[in-house]
Formats: C-alpha cells, sequence, structure tokens
C-alpha cells in the first residue's frame, strides 16, 4: 500500500487531513474494536493526483474570485472531466488490487459501498450530510467509475452552494473514497445519543426499518422510531410506523430499482427486538463514550449480528439557523401555520408560488409573511417587532399603534385600488348558493383527461385563470381569500353581543357562529359515519374491519361477497371525497382515492364508539338554541326590544353572516384541494412514464424535483445520472426541515409566546391557546399521522402536531383535543366548538411532552393542559 | 361645481357599472340552478341596467358623458384584470423556469 491506498483499519481519528472525516473516524472505531465492515480508502492524495494530471489547479483557484453567476457553470466543467477522466494506470491498480484483496476468500459474492469523504466532511461545523456521492451495489467492473464521480459530487452546485454559505475555500476542499464490503441488512437505521432537534441528553432515540439504510436517511420510509432512557435503555416511547417501501439489500441482475414493496406480514411489524434495540443503544453510547461527543450513527444488522456504517458528532443546527442567508424580516402567519407544518417538497413548492403572493414567501418550503411589505402600507407608527409579534399573536396586551397621518394618503389609494379589483368578487360572494361550485368537478374531470395540458398549466387552469367557457376555473381560491370577510363579521358579532348583553357566557360568538348546514368537510365525517352503519349492518365486514389492519381489511373485503354493499358505498364516498389527503396542500400526499385504507381505518374507529356522533351535532344544536333564549330573556329590559325584537334580529343575522363566511370557507378548501389533486394525478402520470424510460428509479422522487427539471427529463435535456444526487440531498434536507419545525421568525427576535413548562402540584402544566371551550380529563393518545395511527379509542384526548379536514372524524372519537400549531380560527378550534368539545390549540411540543396512556386535564376557558402524575407516581 | 357634480357622477357611473358586472355574473353564478334562480338573475340584470338608463337619462348633458366615463372606464378596466393576471402569471413562471 502507497498513502495513496490504505487500508481501512491503517487510519485514525488524526488522519482526516488524508482520508477525510468519514475514512477517519471509520478507521479510528475499526481499530478500536468496534464491528464496522472492512474496507479501504482511497486518499485525498490520490484525487490530488488526477487533478494534477487533468491539470484543473488553476482552474480551482479562481473559483473563489470568479463571479457568482459563473461559478456553477465552472463547477460543471470540472465535474464533467473529473467523472470522464481516465485514471492513471498505477492509481487504477492500486484501487483494483485493494478491491481484490476484500473480496477474495469470502466464499461469496462482495458488493462494495462507495462512499464520498471530503476532507472538510462530518467535522462538527458543517454536517455535508447528502452534499457528497455514495453508491451501492459497486462491483470491481464499476469501481473506478464510482470512485470518479465521488470526487465529481465535489463539484455538484448543491456542494458548491453548501461551501459557499458555510464559508469553506472551494480549493481548500479534497475528496477521499471510503470502499467498504456493503453489508446486505435485514434492518438498518440510524440513532442519536442526544436528540437532535431539542438538543436533549437525556434520551437515546433509534429510528429503525427493513432493508437498507438508505431509504431511512433520503426519507422515503417512515421508520420504526424508539426514545430510549439515556440511564437504563428503557424504551420511553415507541412508535411502529407503516413501512411500506424497503431498499433491498440484494440486487437481483439486470434489476435497476432498488426500492420494493414490504410484504403485508412484515408492515407493521416491530423491526427491532428488544435485545438488538439494546444492543444498538449500546454501541452508540459506545460510540459517544469513545468520540467524548453525541453522535448520529447508521447501523446495520445482518443475520443477527451489529454493524456500525458511520458515526459522526451530531450537528445540532437550530430552528433559528433556518433563514439565517435570507435578507428581510419574515415572521409564520399563524392563521396559515397548521395547513404548512411540513416545509413543500422542491416541486409543490414551485407549483404552489406561482399563486400571487404579494405578502407572502416561501423559505425553505415554509410560507411566510413578509413582514416589511405589511408593514409599508399600514397608517400604523409600528416596529417591525411589534407587528410580528401581532402577526404571529404573541402579546396580547401590546400597546395600541399610533397612527401615521403621512401614511394615510397612500393607504387611501391602496385602499381604493382594492376596491376597484376586488369589487365585483367581493358583491358577488355575497350571497352564493351551496351549488355555485359544482361544475367545478366537472372542469376537474375535463382538465385531468387532457393529456396535452401538463402539471404547471393544470395548476393555472384550475386555480388561477380561468377561460371565457369556465369561468367557474378561479372561483375556489378566489372566494376562500374573500371569506376572510367572516374575521370582520365575527368581530361585528362580538361587539354586538358583548354591547348588548355583556354578561352572557364568553363562548357566545362561538357558538351563535357555529351549525351551519351544507359544510362538505362536515358532510364527509357524516358520511363516514354511513360508512360504520352500513359496516355494522353486516357481522361479516364489522368483524373484518376490527380485526385487520385497514390494508388488508380492504384487500379482504374486495373478494367478499358480504362486503359487496359496503364497498360500493365506498366507491361513492371516494368519488365524492376521494380527493381529500392528509396534508392536502402538499401535491406528494396521497389522497384517499389512492389509497382508501385511510377511510377504513376512520370506519374502524366509528365502529368502536357507540353513540352516533349526531349526539355530539345535537349537543352543540341544543347549547346554541338555549344561548339564544338566554340572549333573549337578556335583551327583554332594553328599550322596544319586547315590542320589535330588533337587538335579537341584528344578533342573528350577524351570526348568519359569520356563517355563511365560515362555510365558504371551509367549502371553497374542499374544490381547491380537488384542483390540486388533478395536479397531483399529472405528476404521477409523469412519474410512470419517466421510471417506465428508466429517467427516474423510485417512485416519489419526482416530488424532489423542479419543474424545470421536469420538463428536463421529459424533453431528454436531463437524465438520472443529473438529478439523482439532486433528489437524495433535497430528500435529506426535507427529512430534516421536517423534524426540526419552521421557527415562528426570520430576521426578528420575537419573545416566546408561552413560559415553559412548569410543575404544578405535581402535574407538568403546559400552556397554549384556547379554541373550544370546557374542561375535561382522560387518557392522552398522541398521533403523529393518522393515515398510521388510524385508532382513537372514545374518550380519550387526541394530542396532535397539526390537524386538517382529514382528521376531523377523530374528533368524533375524541373527548377533547391538544393540537401543537393552530389558533382561535383553525381546523381543529372550528371543529371542536361544532362538536362542544374542550380544545386547546398551540401548544408547543405537546406530541413530545405528553405521551400515549398519559392522564391529561384540558382546560378550553384558560387554555392550559396539565399531565397528571400518574397513579403509581402520586 | 359642475366639476364636483361631474366627479360625482362619474363615481356613480362606475358604481353601477360595477353592479351591472356582478348582476352579469350571476348568470354564471347561478347557471347550474338557473331554471330556478332566472328570476332573480334576470330581475338583477334587468334593475341594474334600468337604474342606468334611467340615470342617464335624467341627467344633463355634462354629467350624463362623465356618468357614461364612469360605466365605460370601470367596465374596461375590469376585462383588462384578467389579460393582466394573465401576463402577470406568465411572469411569474419565467421568473421560477417553470416551462
Amino acid at each position: 500500500m502507497t498513502s495513496l491506498v490504505l487500508s481501512l483499519d491503517a487510519v485514525g481519528a488524526g488522519d482526516a487531513g488524508l482520508v477525510g472525516g468519514k475514512g477517519a473516524n471509520l478507521g479510528e472505531l475499526l481499530r478500536n474494536g468496534f464491528p464496522v465492515p472492512p474496507g479501504f480508502v482511497v486518499c485525498a492524495a490520490a484525487y490530488a493526483r488526477f487533478l494534477e494530471i487533468l491539470d484543473l489547479g488553476a482552474e480551482l483557484r479562481q473559483l473563489d474570485s470568479a463571479p457568482p453567476g459563473e461559478i456553477v457553470q465552472r463547477c460543471a466543467l470540472i465535474r464533467e472531466r473529473l467523472e470522464n477522466g481516465d485514471l492513471p494506470g498505477e492509481l487504477a491498480e492500486l484501487i483494483l488490487a485493494a478491491h481484490g484483496r476484500l473480496i477474495e476468500n469470502r466464499g461469496r459474492p462482495i458488493v462494495c459501498a462507495v462512499r464520498s469523504s471530503a476532507t472538510a466532511e462530518d467535522l462538527g461545523a458543517a454536517s455535508f450530510a447528502g452534499q457528497h456521492g455514495t453508491y451501492y451495489y459497486v462491483d470491481a467492473a464499476q469501481l473506478l467509475k464510482k470512485v470518479r464521480q465521488c470526487w465529481g459530487s465535489l463539484w455538484s452546485p448543491e456542494a458548491v452552494s453548501y461551501r459557499a454559505t458555510h464559508g469553506i475555500d472551494h480549493a481548500s476542499v479534497a475528496m477521499a473514497v471510503v470502499v467498504q464490503e456493503m453489508i446486505a441488512s435485514e434492518v438498518s437505521g440510524v440513532s442519536f445519543t442526544a436528540n437532535p432537534v431539542s438538543g436533549s441528553r437525556d434520551e437515546v432515540i433509534i429510528e429503525s426499518s427493513w432493508g437498507m439504510g438508505a431509504a431511512i436517511v433520503d426519507g422515503r420510509v417512515t421508520p420504526d422510531s424508539y426514545v430510549l432512557e439515556r440511564t437504563d435503555l428503557r424504551v420511553r416511547t415507541q412508535r411502529v410506523a407503516d413501512k411500506r417501501l424497503m431498499v433491498s439489500a440484494r440486487l437481483e441482475a439486470g434489476q435497476s430499482a432498488r426500492l420494493e414493496e414490504v410484504p403485508n406480514a412484515m408492515r407493521r411489524r416491530e423491526s427491532l427486538t428488544p435485545d438488538l434495540l439494546r444492543t444498538v443503544a449500546q454501541w452508540s453510547l459506545k460510540c459517544e463514550l469513545h468520540f467524548g461527543k453525541p453522535q448520529d450513527v447508521e447501523w446495520a444488522i445482518c443475520e443477527e449480528r451489529f454493524y456500525l456504517l458511520q458515526s459522526r458528532p451530531i450537528t445540532v443546527m437550530g430552528r433559528e439557523d433556518i433563514g439565517r442567508d435570507i435578507k428581510g424580516k419574515y415572521v409564520l402567519f399563524k392563521p396559515l401555520v397548521e395547513n404548512f407544518t411540513d416545509p413543500f417538497t422542491p416541486l409543490a413548492g414551485n407549483l404552489l408560488m406561482l399563486i400571487p403572493s404579494l405578502l407572502f414567501r416561501s423559505i425553505h418550503g415554509w410560507i411566510y409573511v413578509d413582514v416589511e411589505a405589511v408593514r409599508r402600507p399600514l397608517p400604523f407608527k409600528v416596529s417591525v417587532e411589534a407587528l410580528a409579534d401581532h402577526l404571529y399573536s404573541i402579546s396580547k396586551d401590546a400597546p395600541a399603534w399610533k397612527v401615521s397621518i403621512s401614511k394615510l394618503p397612500a393607504l387611501l389609494v391602496l385602499g381604493f385600488m382594492f376596491f376597484l379589483v376586488n369589487a365585483v368578487l367581493l358583491l358577488r360572494t355575497r350571497n352564493l348558493p351551496d351549488g355555485a361550485l359544482d361544475s367545478y368537478r366537472t372542469l376537474c374531470e375535463k382538465v385531468g383527461a387532457d393529456p396535452s395540458i401538463g402539471p404547471a398549466d393544470a395548476m393555472v387552469r384550475l386555480l388561477l385563470l380561468p377561460k371565457l367557457r369556465d369561468p367557474v376555473a378561479n372561483m375556489p381560491l378566489l372566494l376562500n381569500l374573500s371569506a376572510v370577510r367572516y374575521m370582520s363579521r365575527m368581530r361585528v358579532l362580538r361587539r354586538l353581543v358583548r354591547g348588548w348583553a355583556p354578561d352572557v357566557r364568553a363562548d357566545a360568538e362561538a357558538i351563535l357562529g357555529s351549525g351551519s348546514e351544507g359544510v362538505l368537510s362536515a358532510e364527509m365525517g357524516r358520511g363516514i359515519w354511513a360508512l360504520a352503519i352500513e359496516a355494522n349492518r353486516n357481522a361479516r365486514v364489522r368483524d373484518i374491519l376490527l380485526a385487520q389492519p385497514p390494508e388488508r381489511a380492504l384487500a379482504e373485503l374486495r373478494p367478499t361477497t358480504d362486503a359487496q354493499d359496503f364497498l360500493h358505498r365506498l366507491d361513492g364516498f371516494l368519488a365524492k371525497n376521494g380527493h381529500r389527503a392528509i396534508k392536502e396542500w402538499e401535491l406528494r400526499s396521497p389522497r384517499w382515492e389512492e389509497n382508501p385504507a385511510m377511510v377504513l381505518g376512520m370506519v374502524r374507529n366509528y365502529l368502536l364508539i357507540e353513540a352516533a356522533p349526531s349526539i355530539h351535532e345535537q349537543k352543540a344544536a341544543d347549547a346554541r338554541a338555549a344561548l339564544i333564549d338566554d340572549l333573549r330573556a337578556r335583551l327583554q329590559p332594553l328599550p322596544l326590544e319586547r315590542a320589535f325584537g330588533l337587538r335579537l334580529r341584528l344578533i342573528l343575522f350577524a351570526a348568519e353572516r359569520v356563517r355563511y363566511f365560515q362555510k365558504m370557507r371551509e367549502n371553497s378548501r374542499f374544490y381547491y384541494i380537488m384542483g390540486l389533486g388533478v395536479v397531483r394525478k399529472k405528476v404521477l402520470r409523469i412519474e410512470g412514464e419517466l421510471l417506465r424510460q428508466g429517467k427516474l428509479k423510485c417512485k416519489d422522487d419526482i416530488f424532489f424535483l423542479r419543474v424545470n427539471e421536469l420538463a428536463g427529463l421529459q424533453a431528454g435535456r436531463l437524465g438520472w445520472p443529473d438529478v439523482e444526487d439532486r433528489i437524495r440531498e433535497r430528500r435529506i434536507e426535507h427529512i430534516r426541515l421536517c423534524k426540526m419545525g419552521p421557527p415562528k421568525a426570520i430576521g426578528i427576535k420575537l419573545p416566546e409566546k408561552y413560559a415553559p413548562a412548569t410543575q404544578l402540584e405535581g402535574a407538568t402544566l403546559l400552556q397554549g391557546q384556547p379554541a373550544s371551550p370546557g374542561a375535561y380529563e382522560g387518557r392522552a393518545r398522541v398521533i403523529l399521522d393518522p393515515s398510521i395511527d388510524v385508532e382513537l379509542t372514545p374518550g380519550e384526548v387526541l394530542v396532535a402536531p397539526y390537524t386538517d379536514p382529514a382528521w376531523t372524524p377523530l374528533f368524533l372519537t375524541a373527548g377533547a383535543a391538544v393540537v401543537e400549531v393552530g389558533s382561535y380560527l383553525s381546523h381543529a378550534g372550528t371543529v371542536a366548538r361544532e362538536f362542544g368539545m374542550p380544545c386547546v390549540v398551540d401548544v408547543a411540543e405537546a406530541t413530545q411532552k405528553i405521551r400515549t396512556g398519559d392522564r391529561i386535564a384540558v382546560d378550553g376557558n384558560l387554555g392550559s393542559v396539565r399531565i397528571l402524575p400518574r397513579l403509581a407516581d402520586a | 361645481m359642475t366639476l364636483l357634480f361631474q366627479v360625482a357622477a362619474f363615481a356613480l357611473g362606475t358604481y353601477l357599472s360595477i353592479r351591472m358586472i356582478v348582476a352579469l355574473h350571476g348568470i354564471a353564478d347561478f347557471w347550474f340552478m338557473i331554471d330556478k334562480a332566472w328570476p332573480r338573475v334576470s330581475a338583477g340584470v334587468l334593475v341594474w341596467g334600468a337604474a342606468i338608463g334611467i340615470i342617464a337619462w335624467l341627467m344633463d348633458r355634462p354629467y350624463q358623458t362623465a356618468f357614461a366615463w364612469g360605466l365605460l372606464i370601470y367596465l374596461v378596466f375590469y376585462l383588462s384584470l384578467l389579460p393582466l393576471a394573465r401576463l402577470y402569471i406568465a411572469g411569474r413562471r419565467t421568473d421560477r423556469d417553470i416551462d
């Protein structure tokens, strides 16, 4: 061996400059007895030698001074030369000889993993996660090419931009390449010896799934997730995911698609036994002990043996670091937060940003309000911080803003222009009948069936710009915007009620504003209830639904003769509501019509409850009637009220207006989500074609492309090698951002909204915002994804990260609801008020602080949640 | 004073133009139930059409002209909104390199 190629066990922690961060780490672990798969490293010196031969030195030195617009172009040229140049004979021989030694006398064919190991990589300050190439299933024939591709990945646009952002000199970075035996893992995963999001040091987090770990790292599968106590490795919480896909460890000859379906029997099975879980945790902690810092460990299990694939320091990027490179001042818009808890995938974000949004901006896939743009026309003397505080509704008793006379003329002009542009819309939508958008479904079918209309055109056609013959086209979105008037109507209602009956119950306006007829999301809930009634009529259908997980239940119901009536009804339900989904703004979210199992899960929930959901509605209707009687009695003593009842009529009229606009808001959403469903179908059709042509390898990857890249693939200007790395990097980034959640503000320092959790008489007190009145005490059920955790025992308290209409049926079973995001006007609050159940929203980290099974007391009047001591602890 | 009345006539023309456009939109908005809604829809068109005609007929010449300009300018402005929106969206597609 020379210093160009070294055996992995010959390097150690101090050799990062020679073999890169990853190589040095792995070598260090291997020589200290950790179970790292054997391998060798093509040293950074080999890369430097190759650069010399290609005469690229001068080119690299000039990069830092190149104009920003040229850098990407220059990097592409460097990359192309690195990937296509011939390795010098001596170096190629050294690599192949080391490979020969690695695979000889093994008694079975060995394939390798070829992994980049940049000299600035994994060094704590910057993780470079996913920036550089990694290749699996590599045999001798592909080895040299893959080594060159690893070197080339140092010059991908993403890696270059990452270095530029982190102030790393391009010319100073070199690339070693680690070649290791590829472990044909049955189970694999990642573990963190500290919580990478909260920074908590008293827990170990393990995520695992079937097959190779790439699927977890890339976010292609939702893994099983375990949180262990660090001290005794007791399982604190665990969540077994529905693992639909896995990356196969063995690639058959001629097979290129690595992602395969997990057999049904394994999907909901725990991927780690308690013993293996302990083994993984122990090795992870040993890594931490060895390196002296919390570690992020990648591992694999093969034939019951544990293998350590990588260990690196956890690079915790706090929420506050997101958007640090963004100029301007932005804040999350509270009423929208619940719709966008996860960032948009690049494709969805790209398409949705076609919607004109002068005041909004997408940052890393999240929607923010541009505070400066809002402040500019406002006729108030208000600081950016105070305005952001107001938009995020933090300080309740903020001082009133002073009027700025100098801004008034500009505001008047702006208001007049707004009136001219929107007057027709506002007048048109004052009294639209319920079926005004019915023809939108026909338009969706027409646009969906036309193969000449692509996703971007469909987006424009169905949501933004109508054709003369289809004037309904942009109505759902316009109605949604104009329905914002319910806020002002609510204010009018509040003034009337509080002016004439100040002592009436505190939630009077909420009760008066609820109970609309014809709200499509509520009808959807009733439709599911009707399905449950149908299922209840037939013992066989009921038994299958109760005994089997939803996917299996559906497969079993299909051939069952007794189930045909039920299935017929289910098809009818899906024909009307099949475009709905969880996180339905996101194009990547599968719609119910694609996976009806989600609906079956909700039907199953209804089968578990004794009382009909209409009881909730009746309860709310009774409360409304009692309130109106109460109001009448309170108003009677006022002058002339007994004779004409004008005040009560005015209050009821204002309440009717609130209900009308609230219904308009909910129903218009039903339709524009239908439009987004059509756009998704278009994307899936293109995905099918690209998969057939081999331009994409895995389902779902398409959502990590941008629209112009999609067009490039379709037109043949781009191929799989051009997009592979981009997709992987974006997936990793996406999953990282999903875990972290959005910072509430960018470029602005905002105060914390609530005091941190406090202890009160042995209970932990969490503070949030009241969204529906009442008090309730019960067992908590933490549900992160209603498509997986569909079971909610009647009377349990639903604890959720967010809610949207897909969650509605769970509210019927729940005794109360606690939601991490949202406001009084959010979906959770609206539905909870309709059903007369207590609800507290905006409870930070509720799904982490509350565990399934905890006894909690929800106070919807005060907006507080108490986690009560367990009986044994009390 | 004349100028003030002319401005008022112009504003009235603008307002009635808005109401007339809304009434005409009613045809499309209620088309799915036009067999039941036609009295309401036609009443809207007739009432606002008649209001425009009668007011214009009652006005003296200089105010009549201002009133007509108000009607016409808002109509042109309203009709231009869609092409302008089309241009704006096309611009956004180019900005984002969306084919």
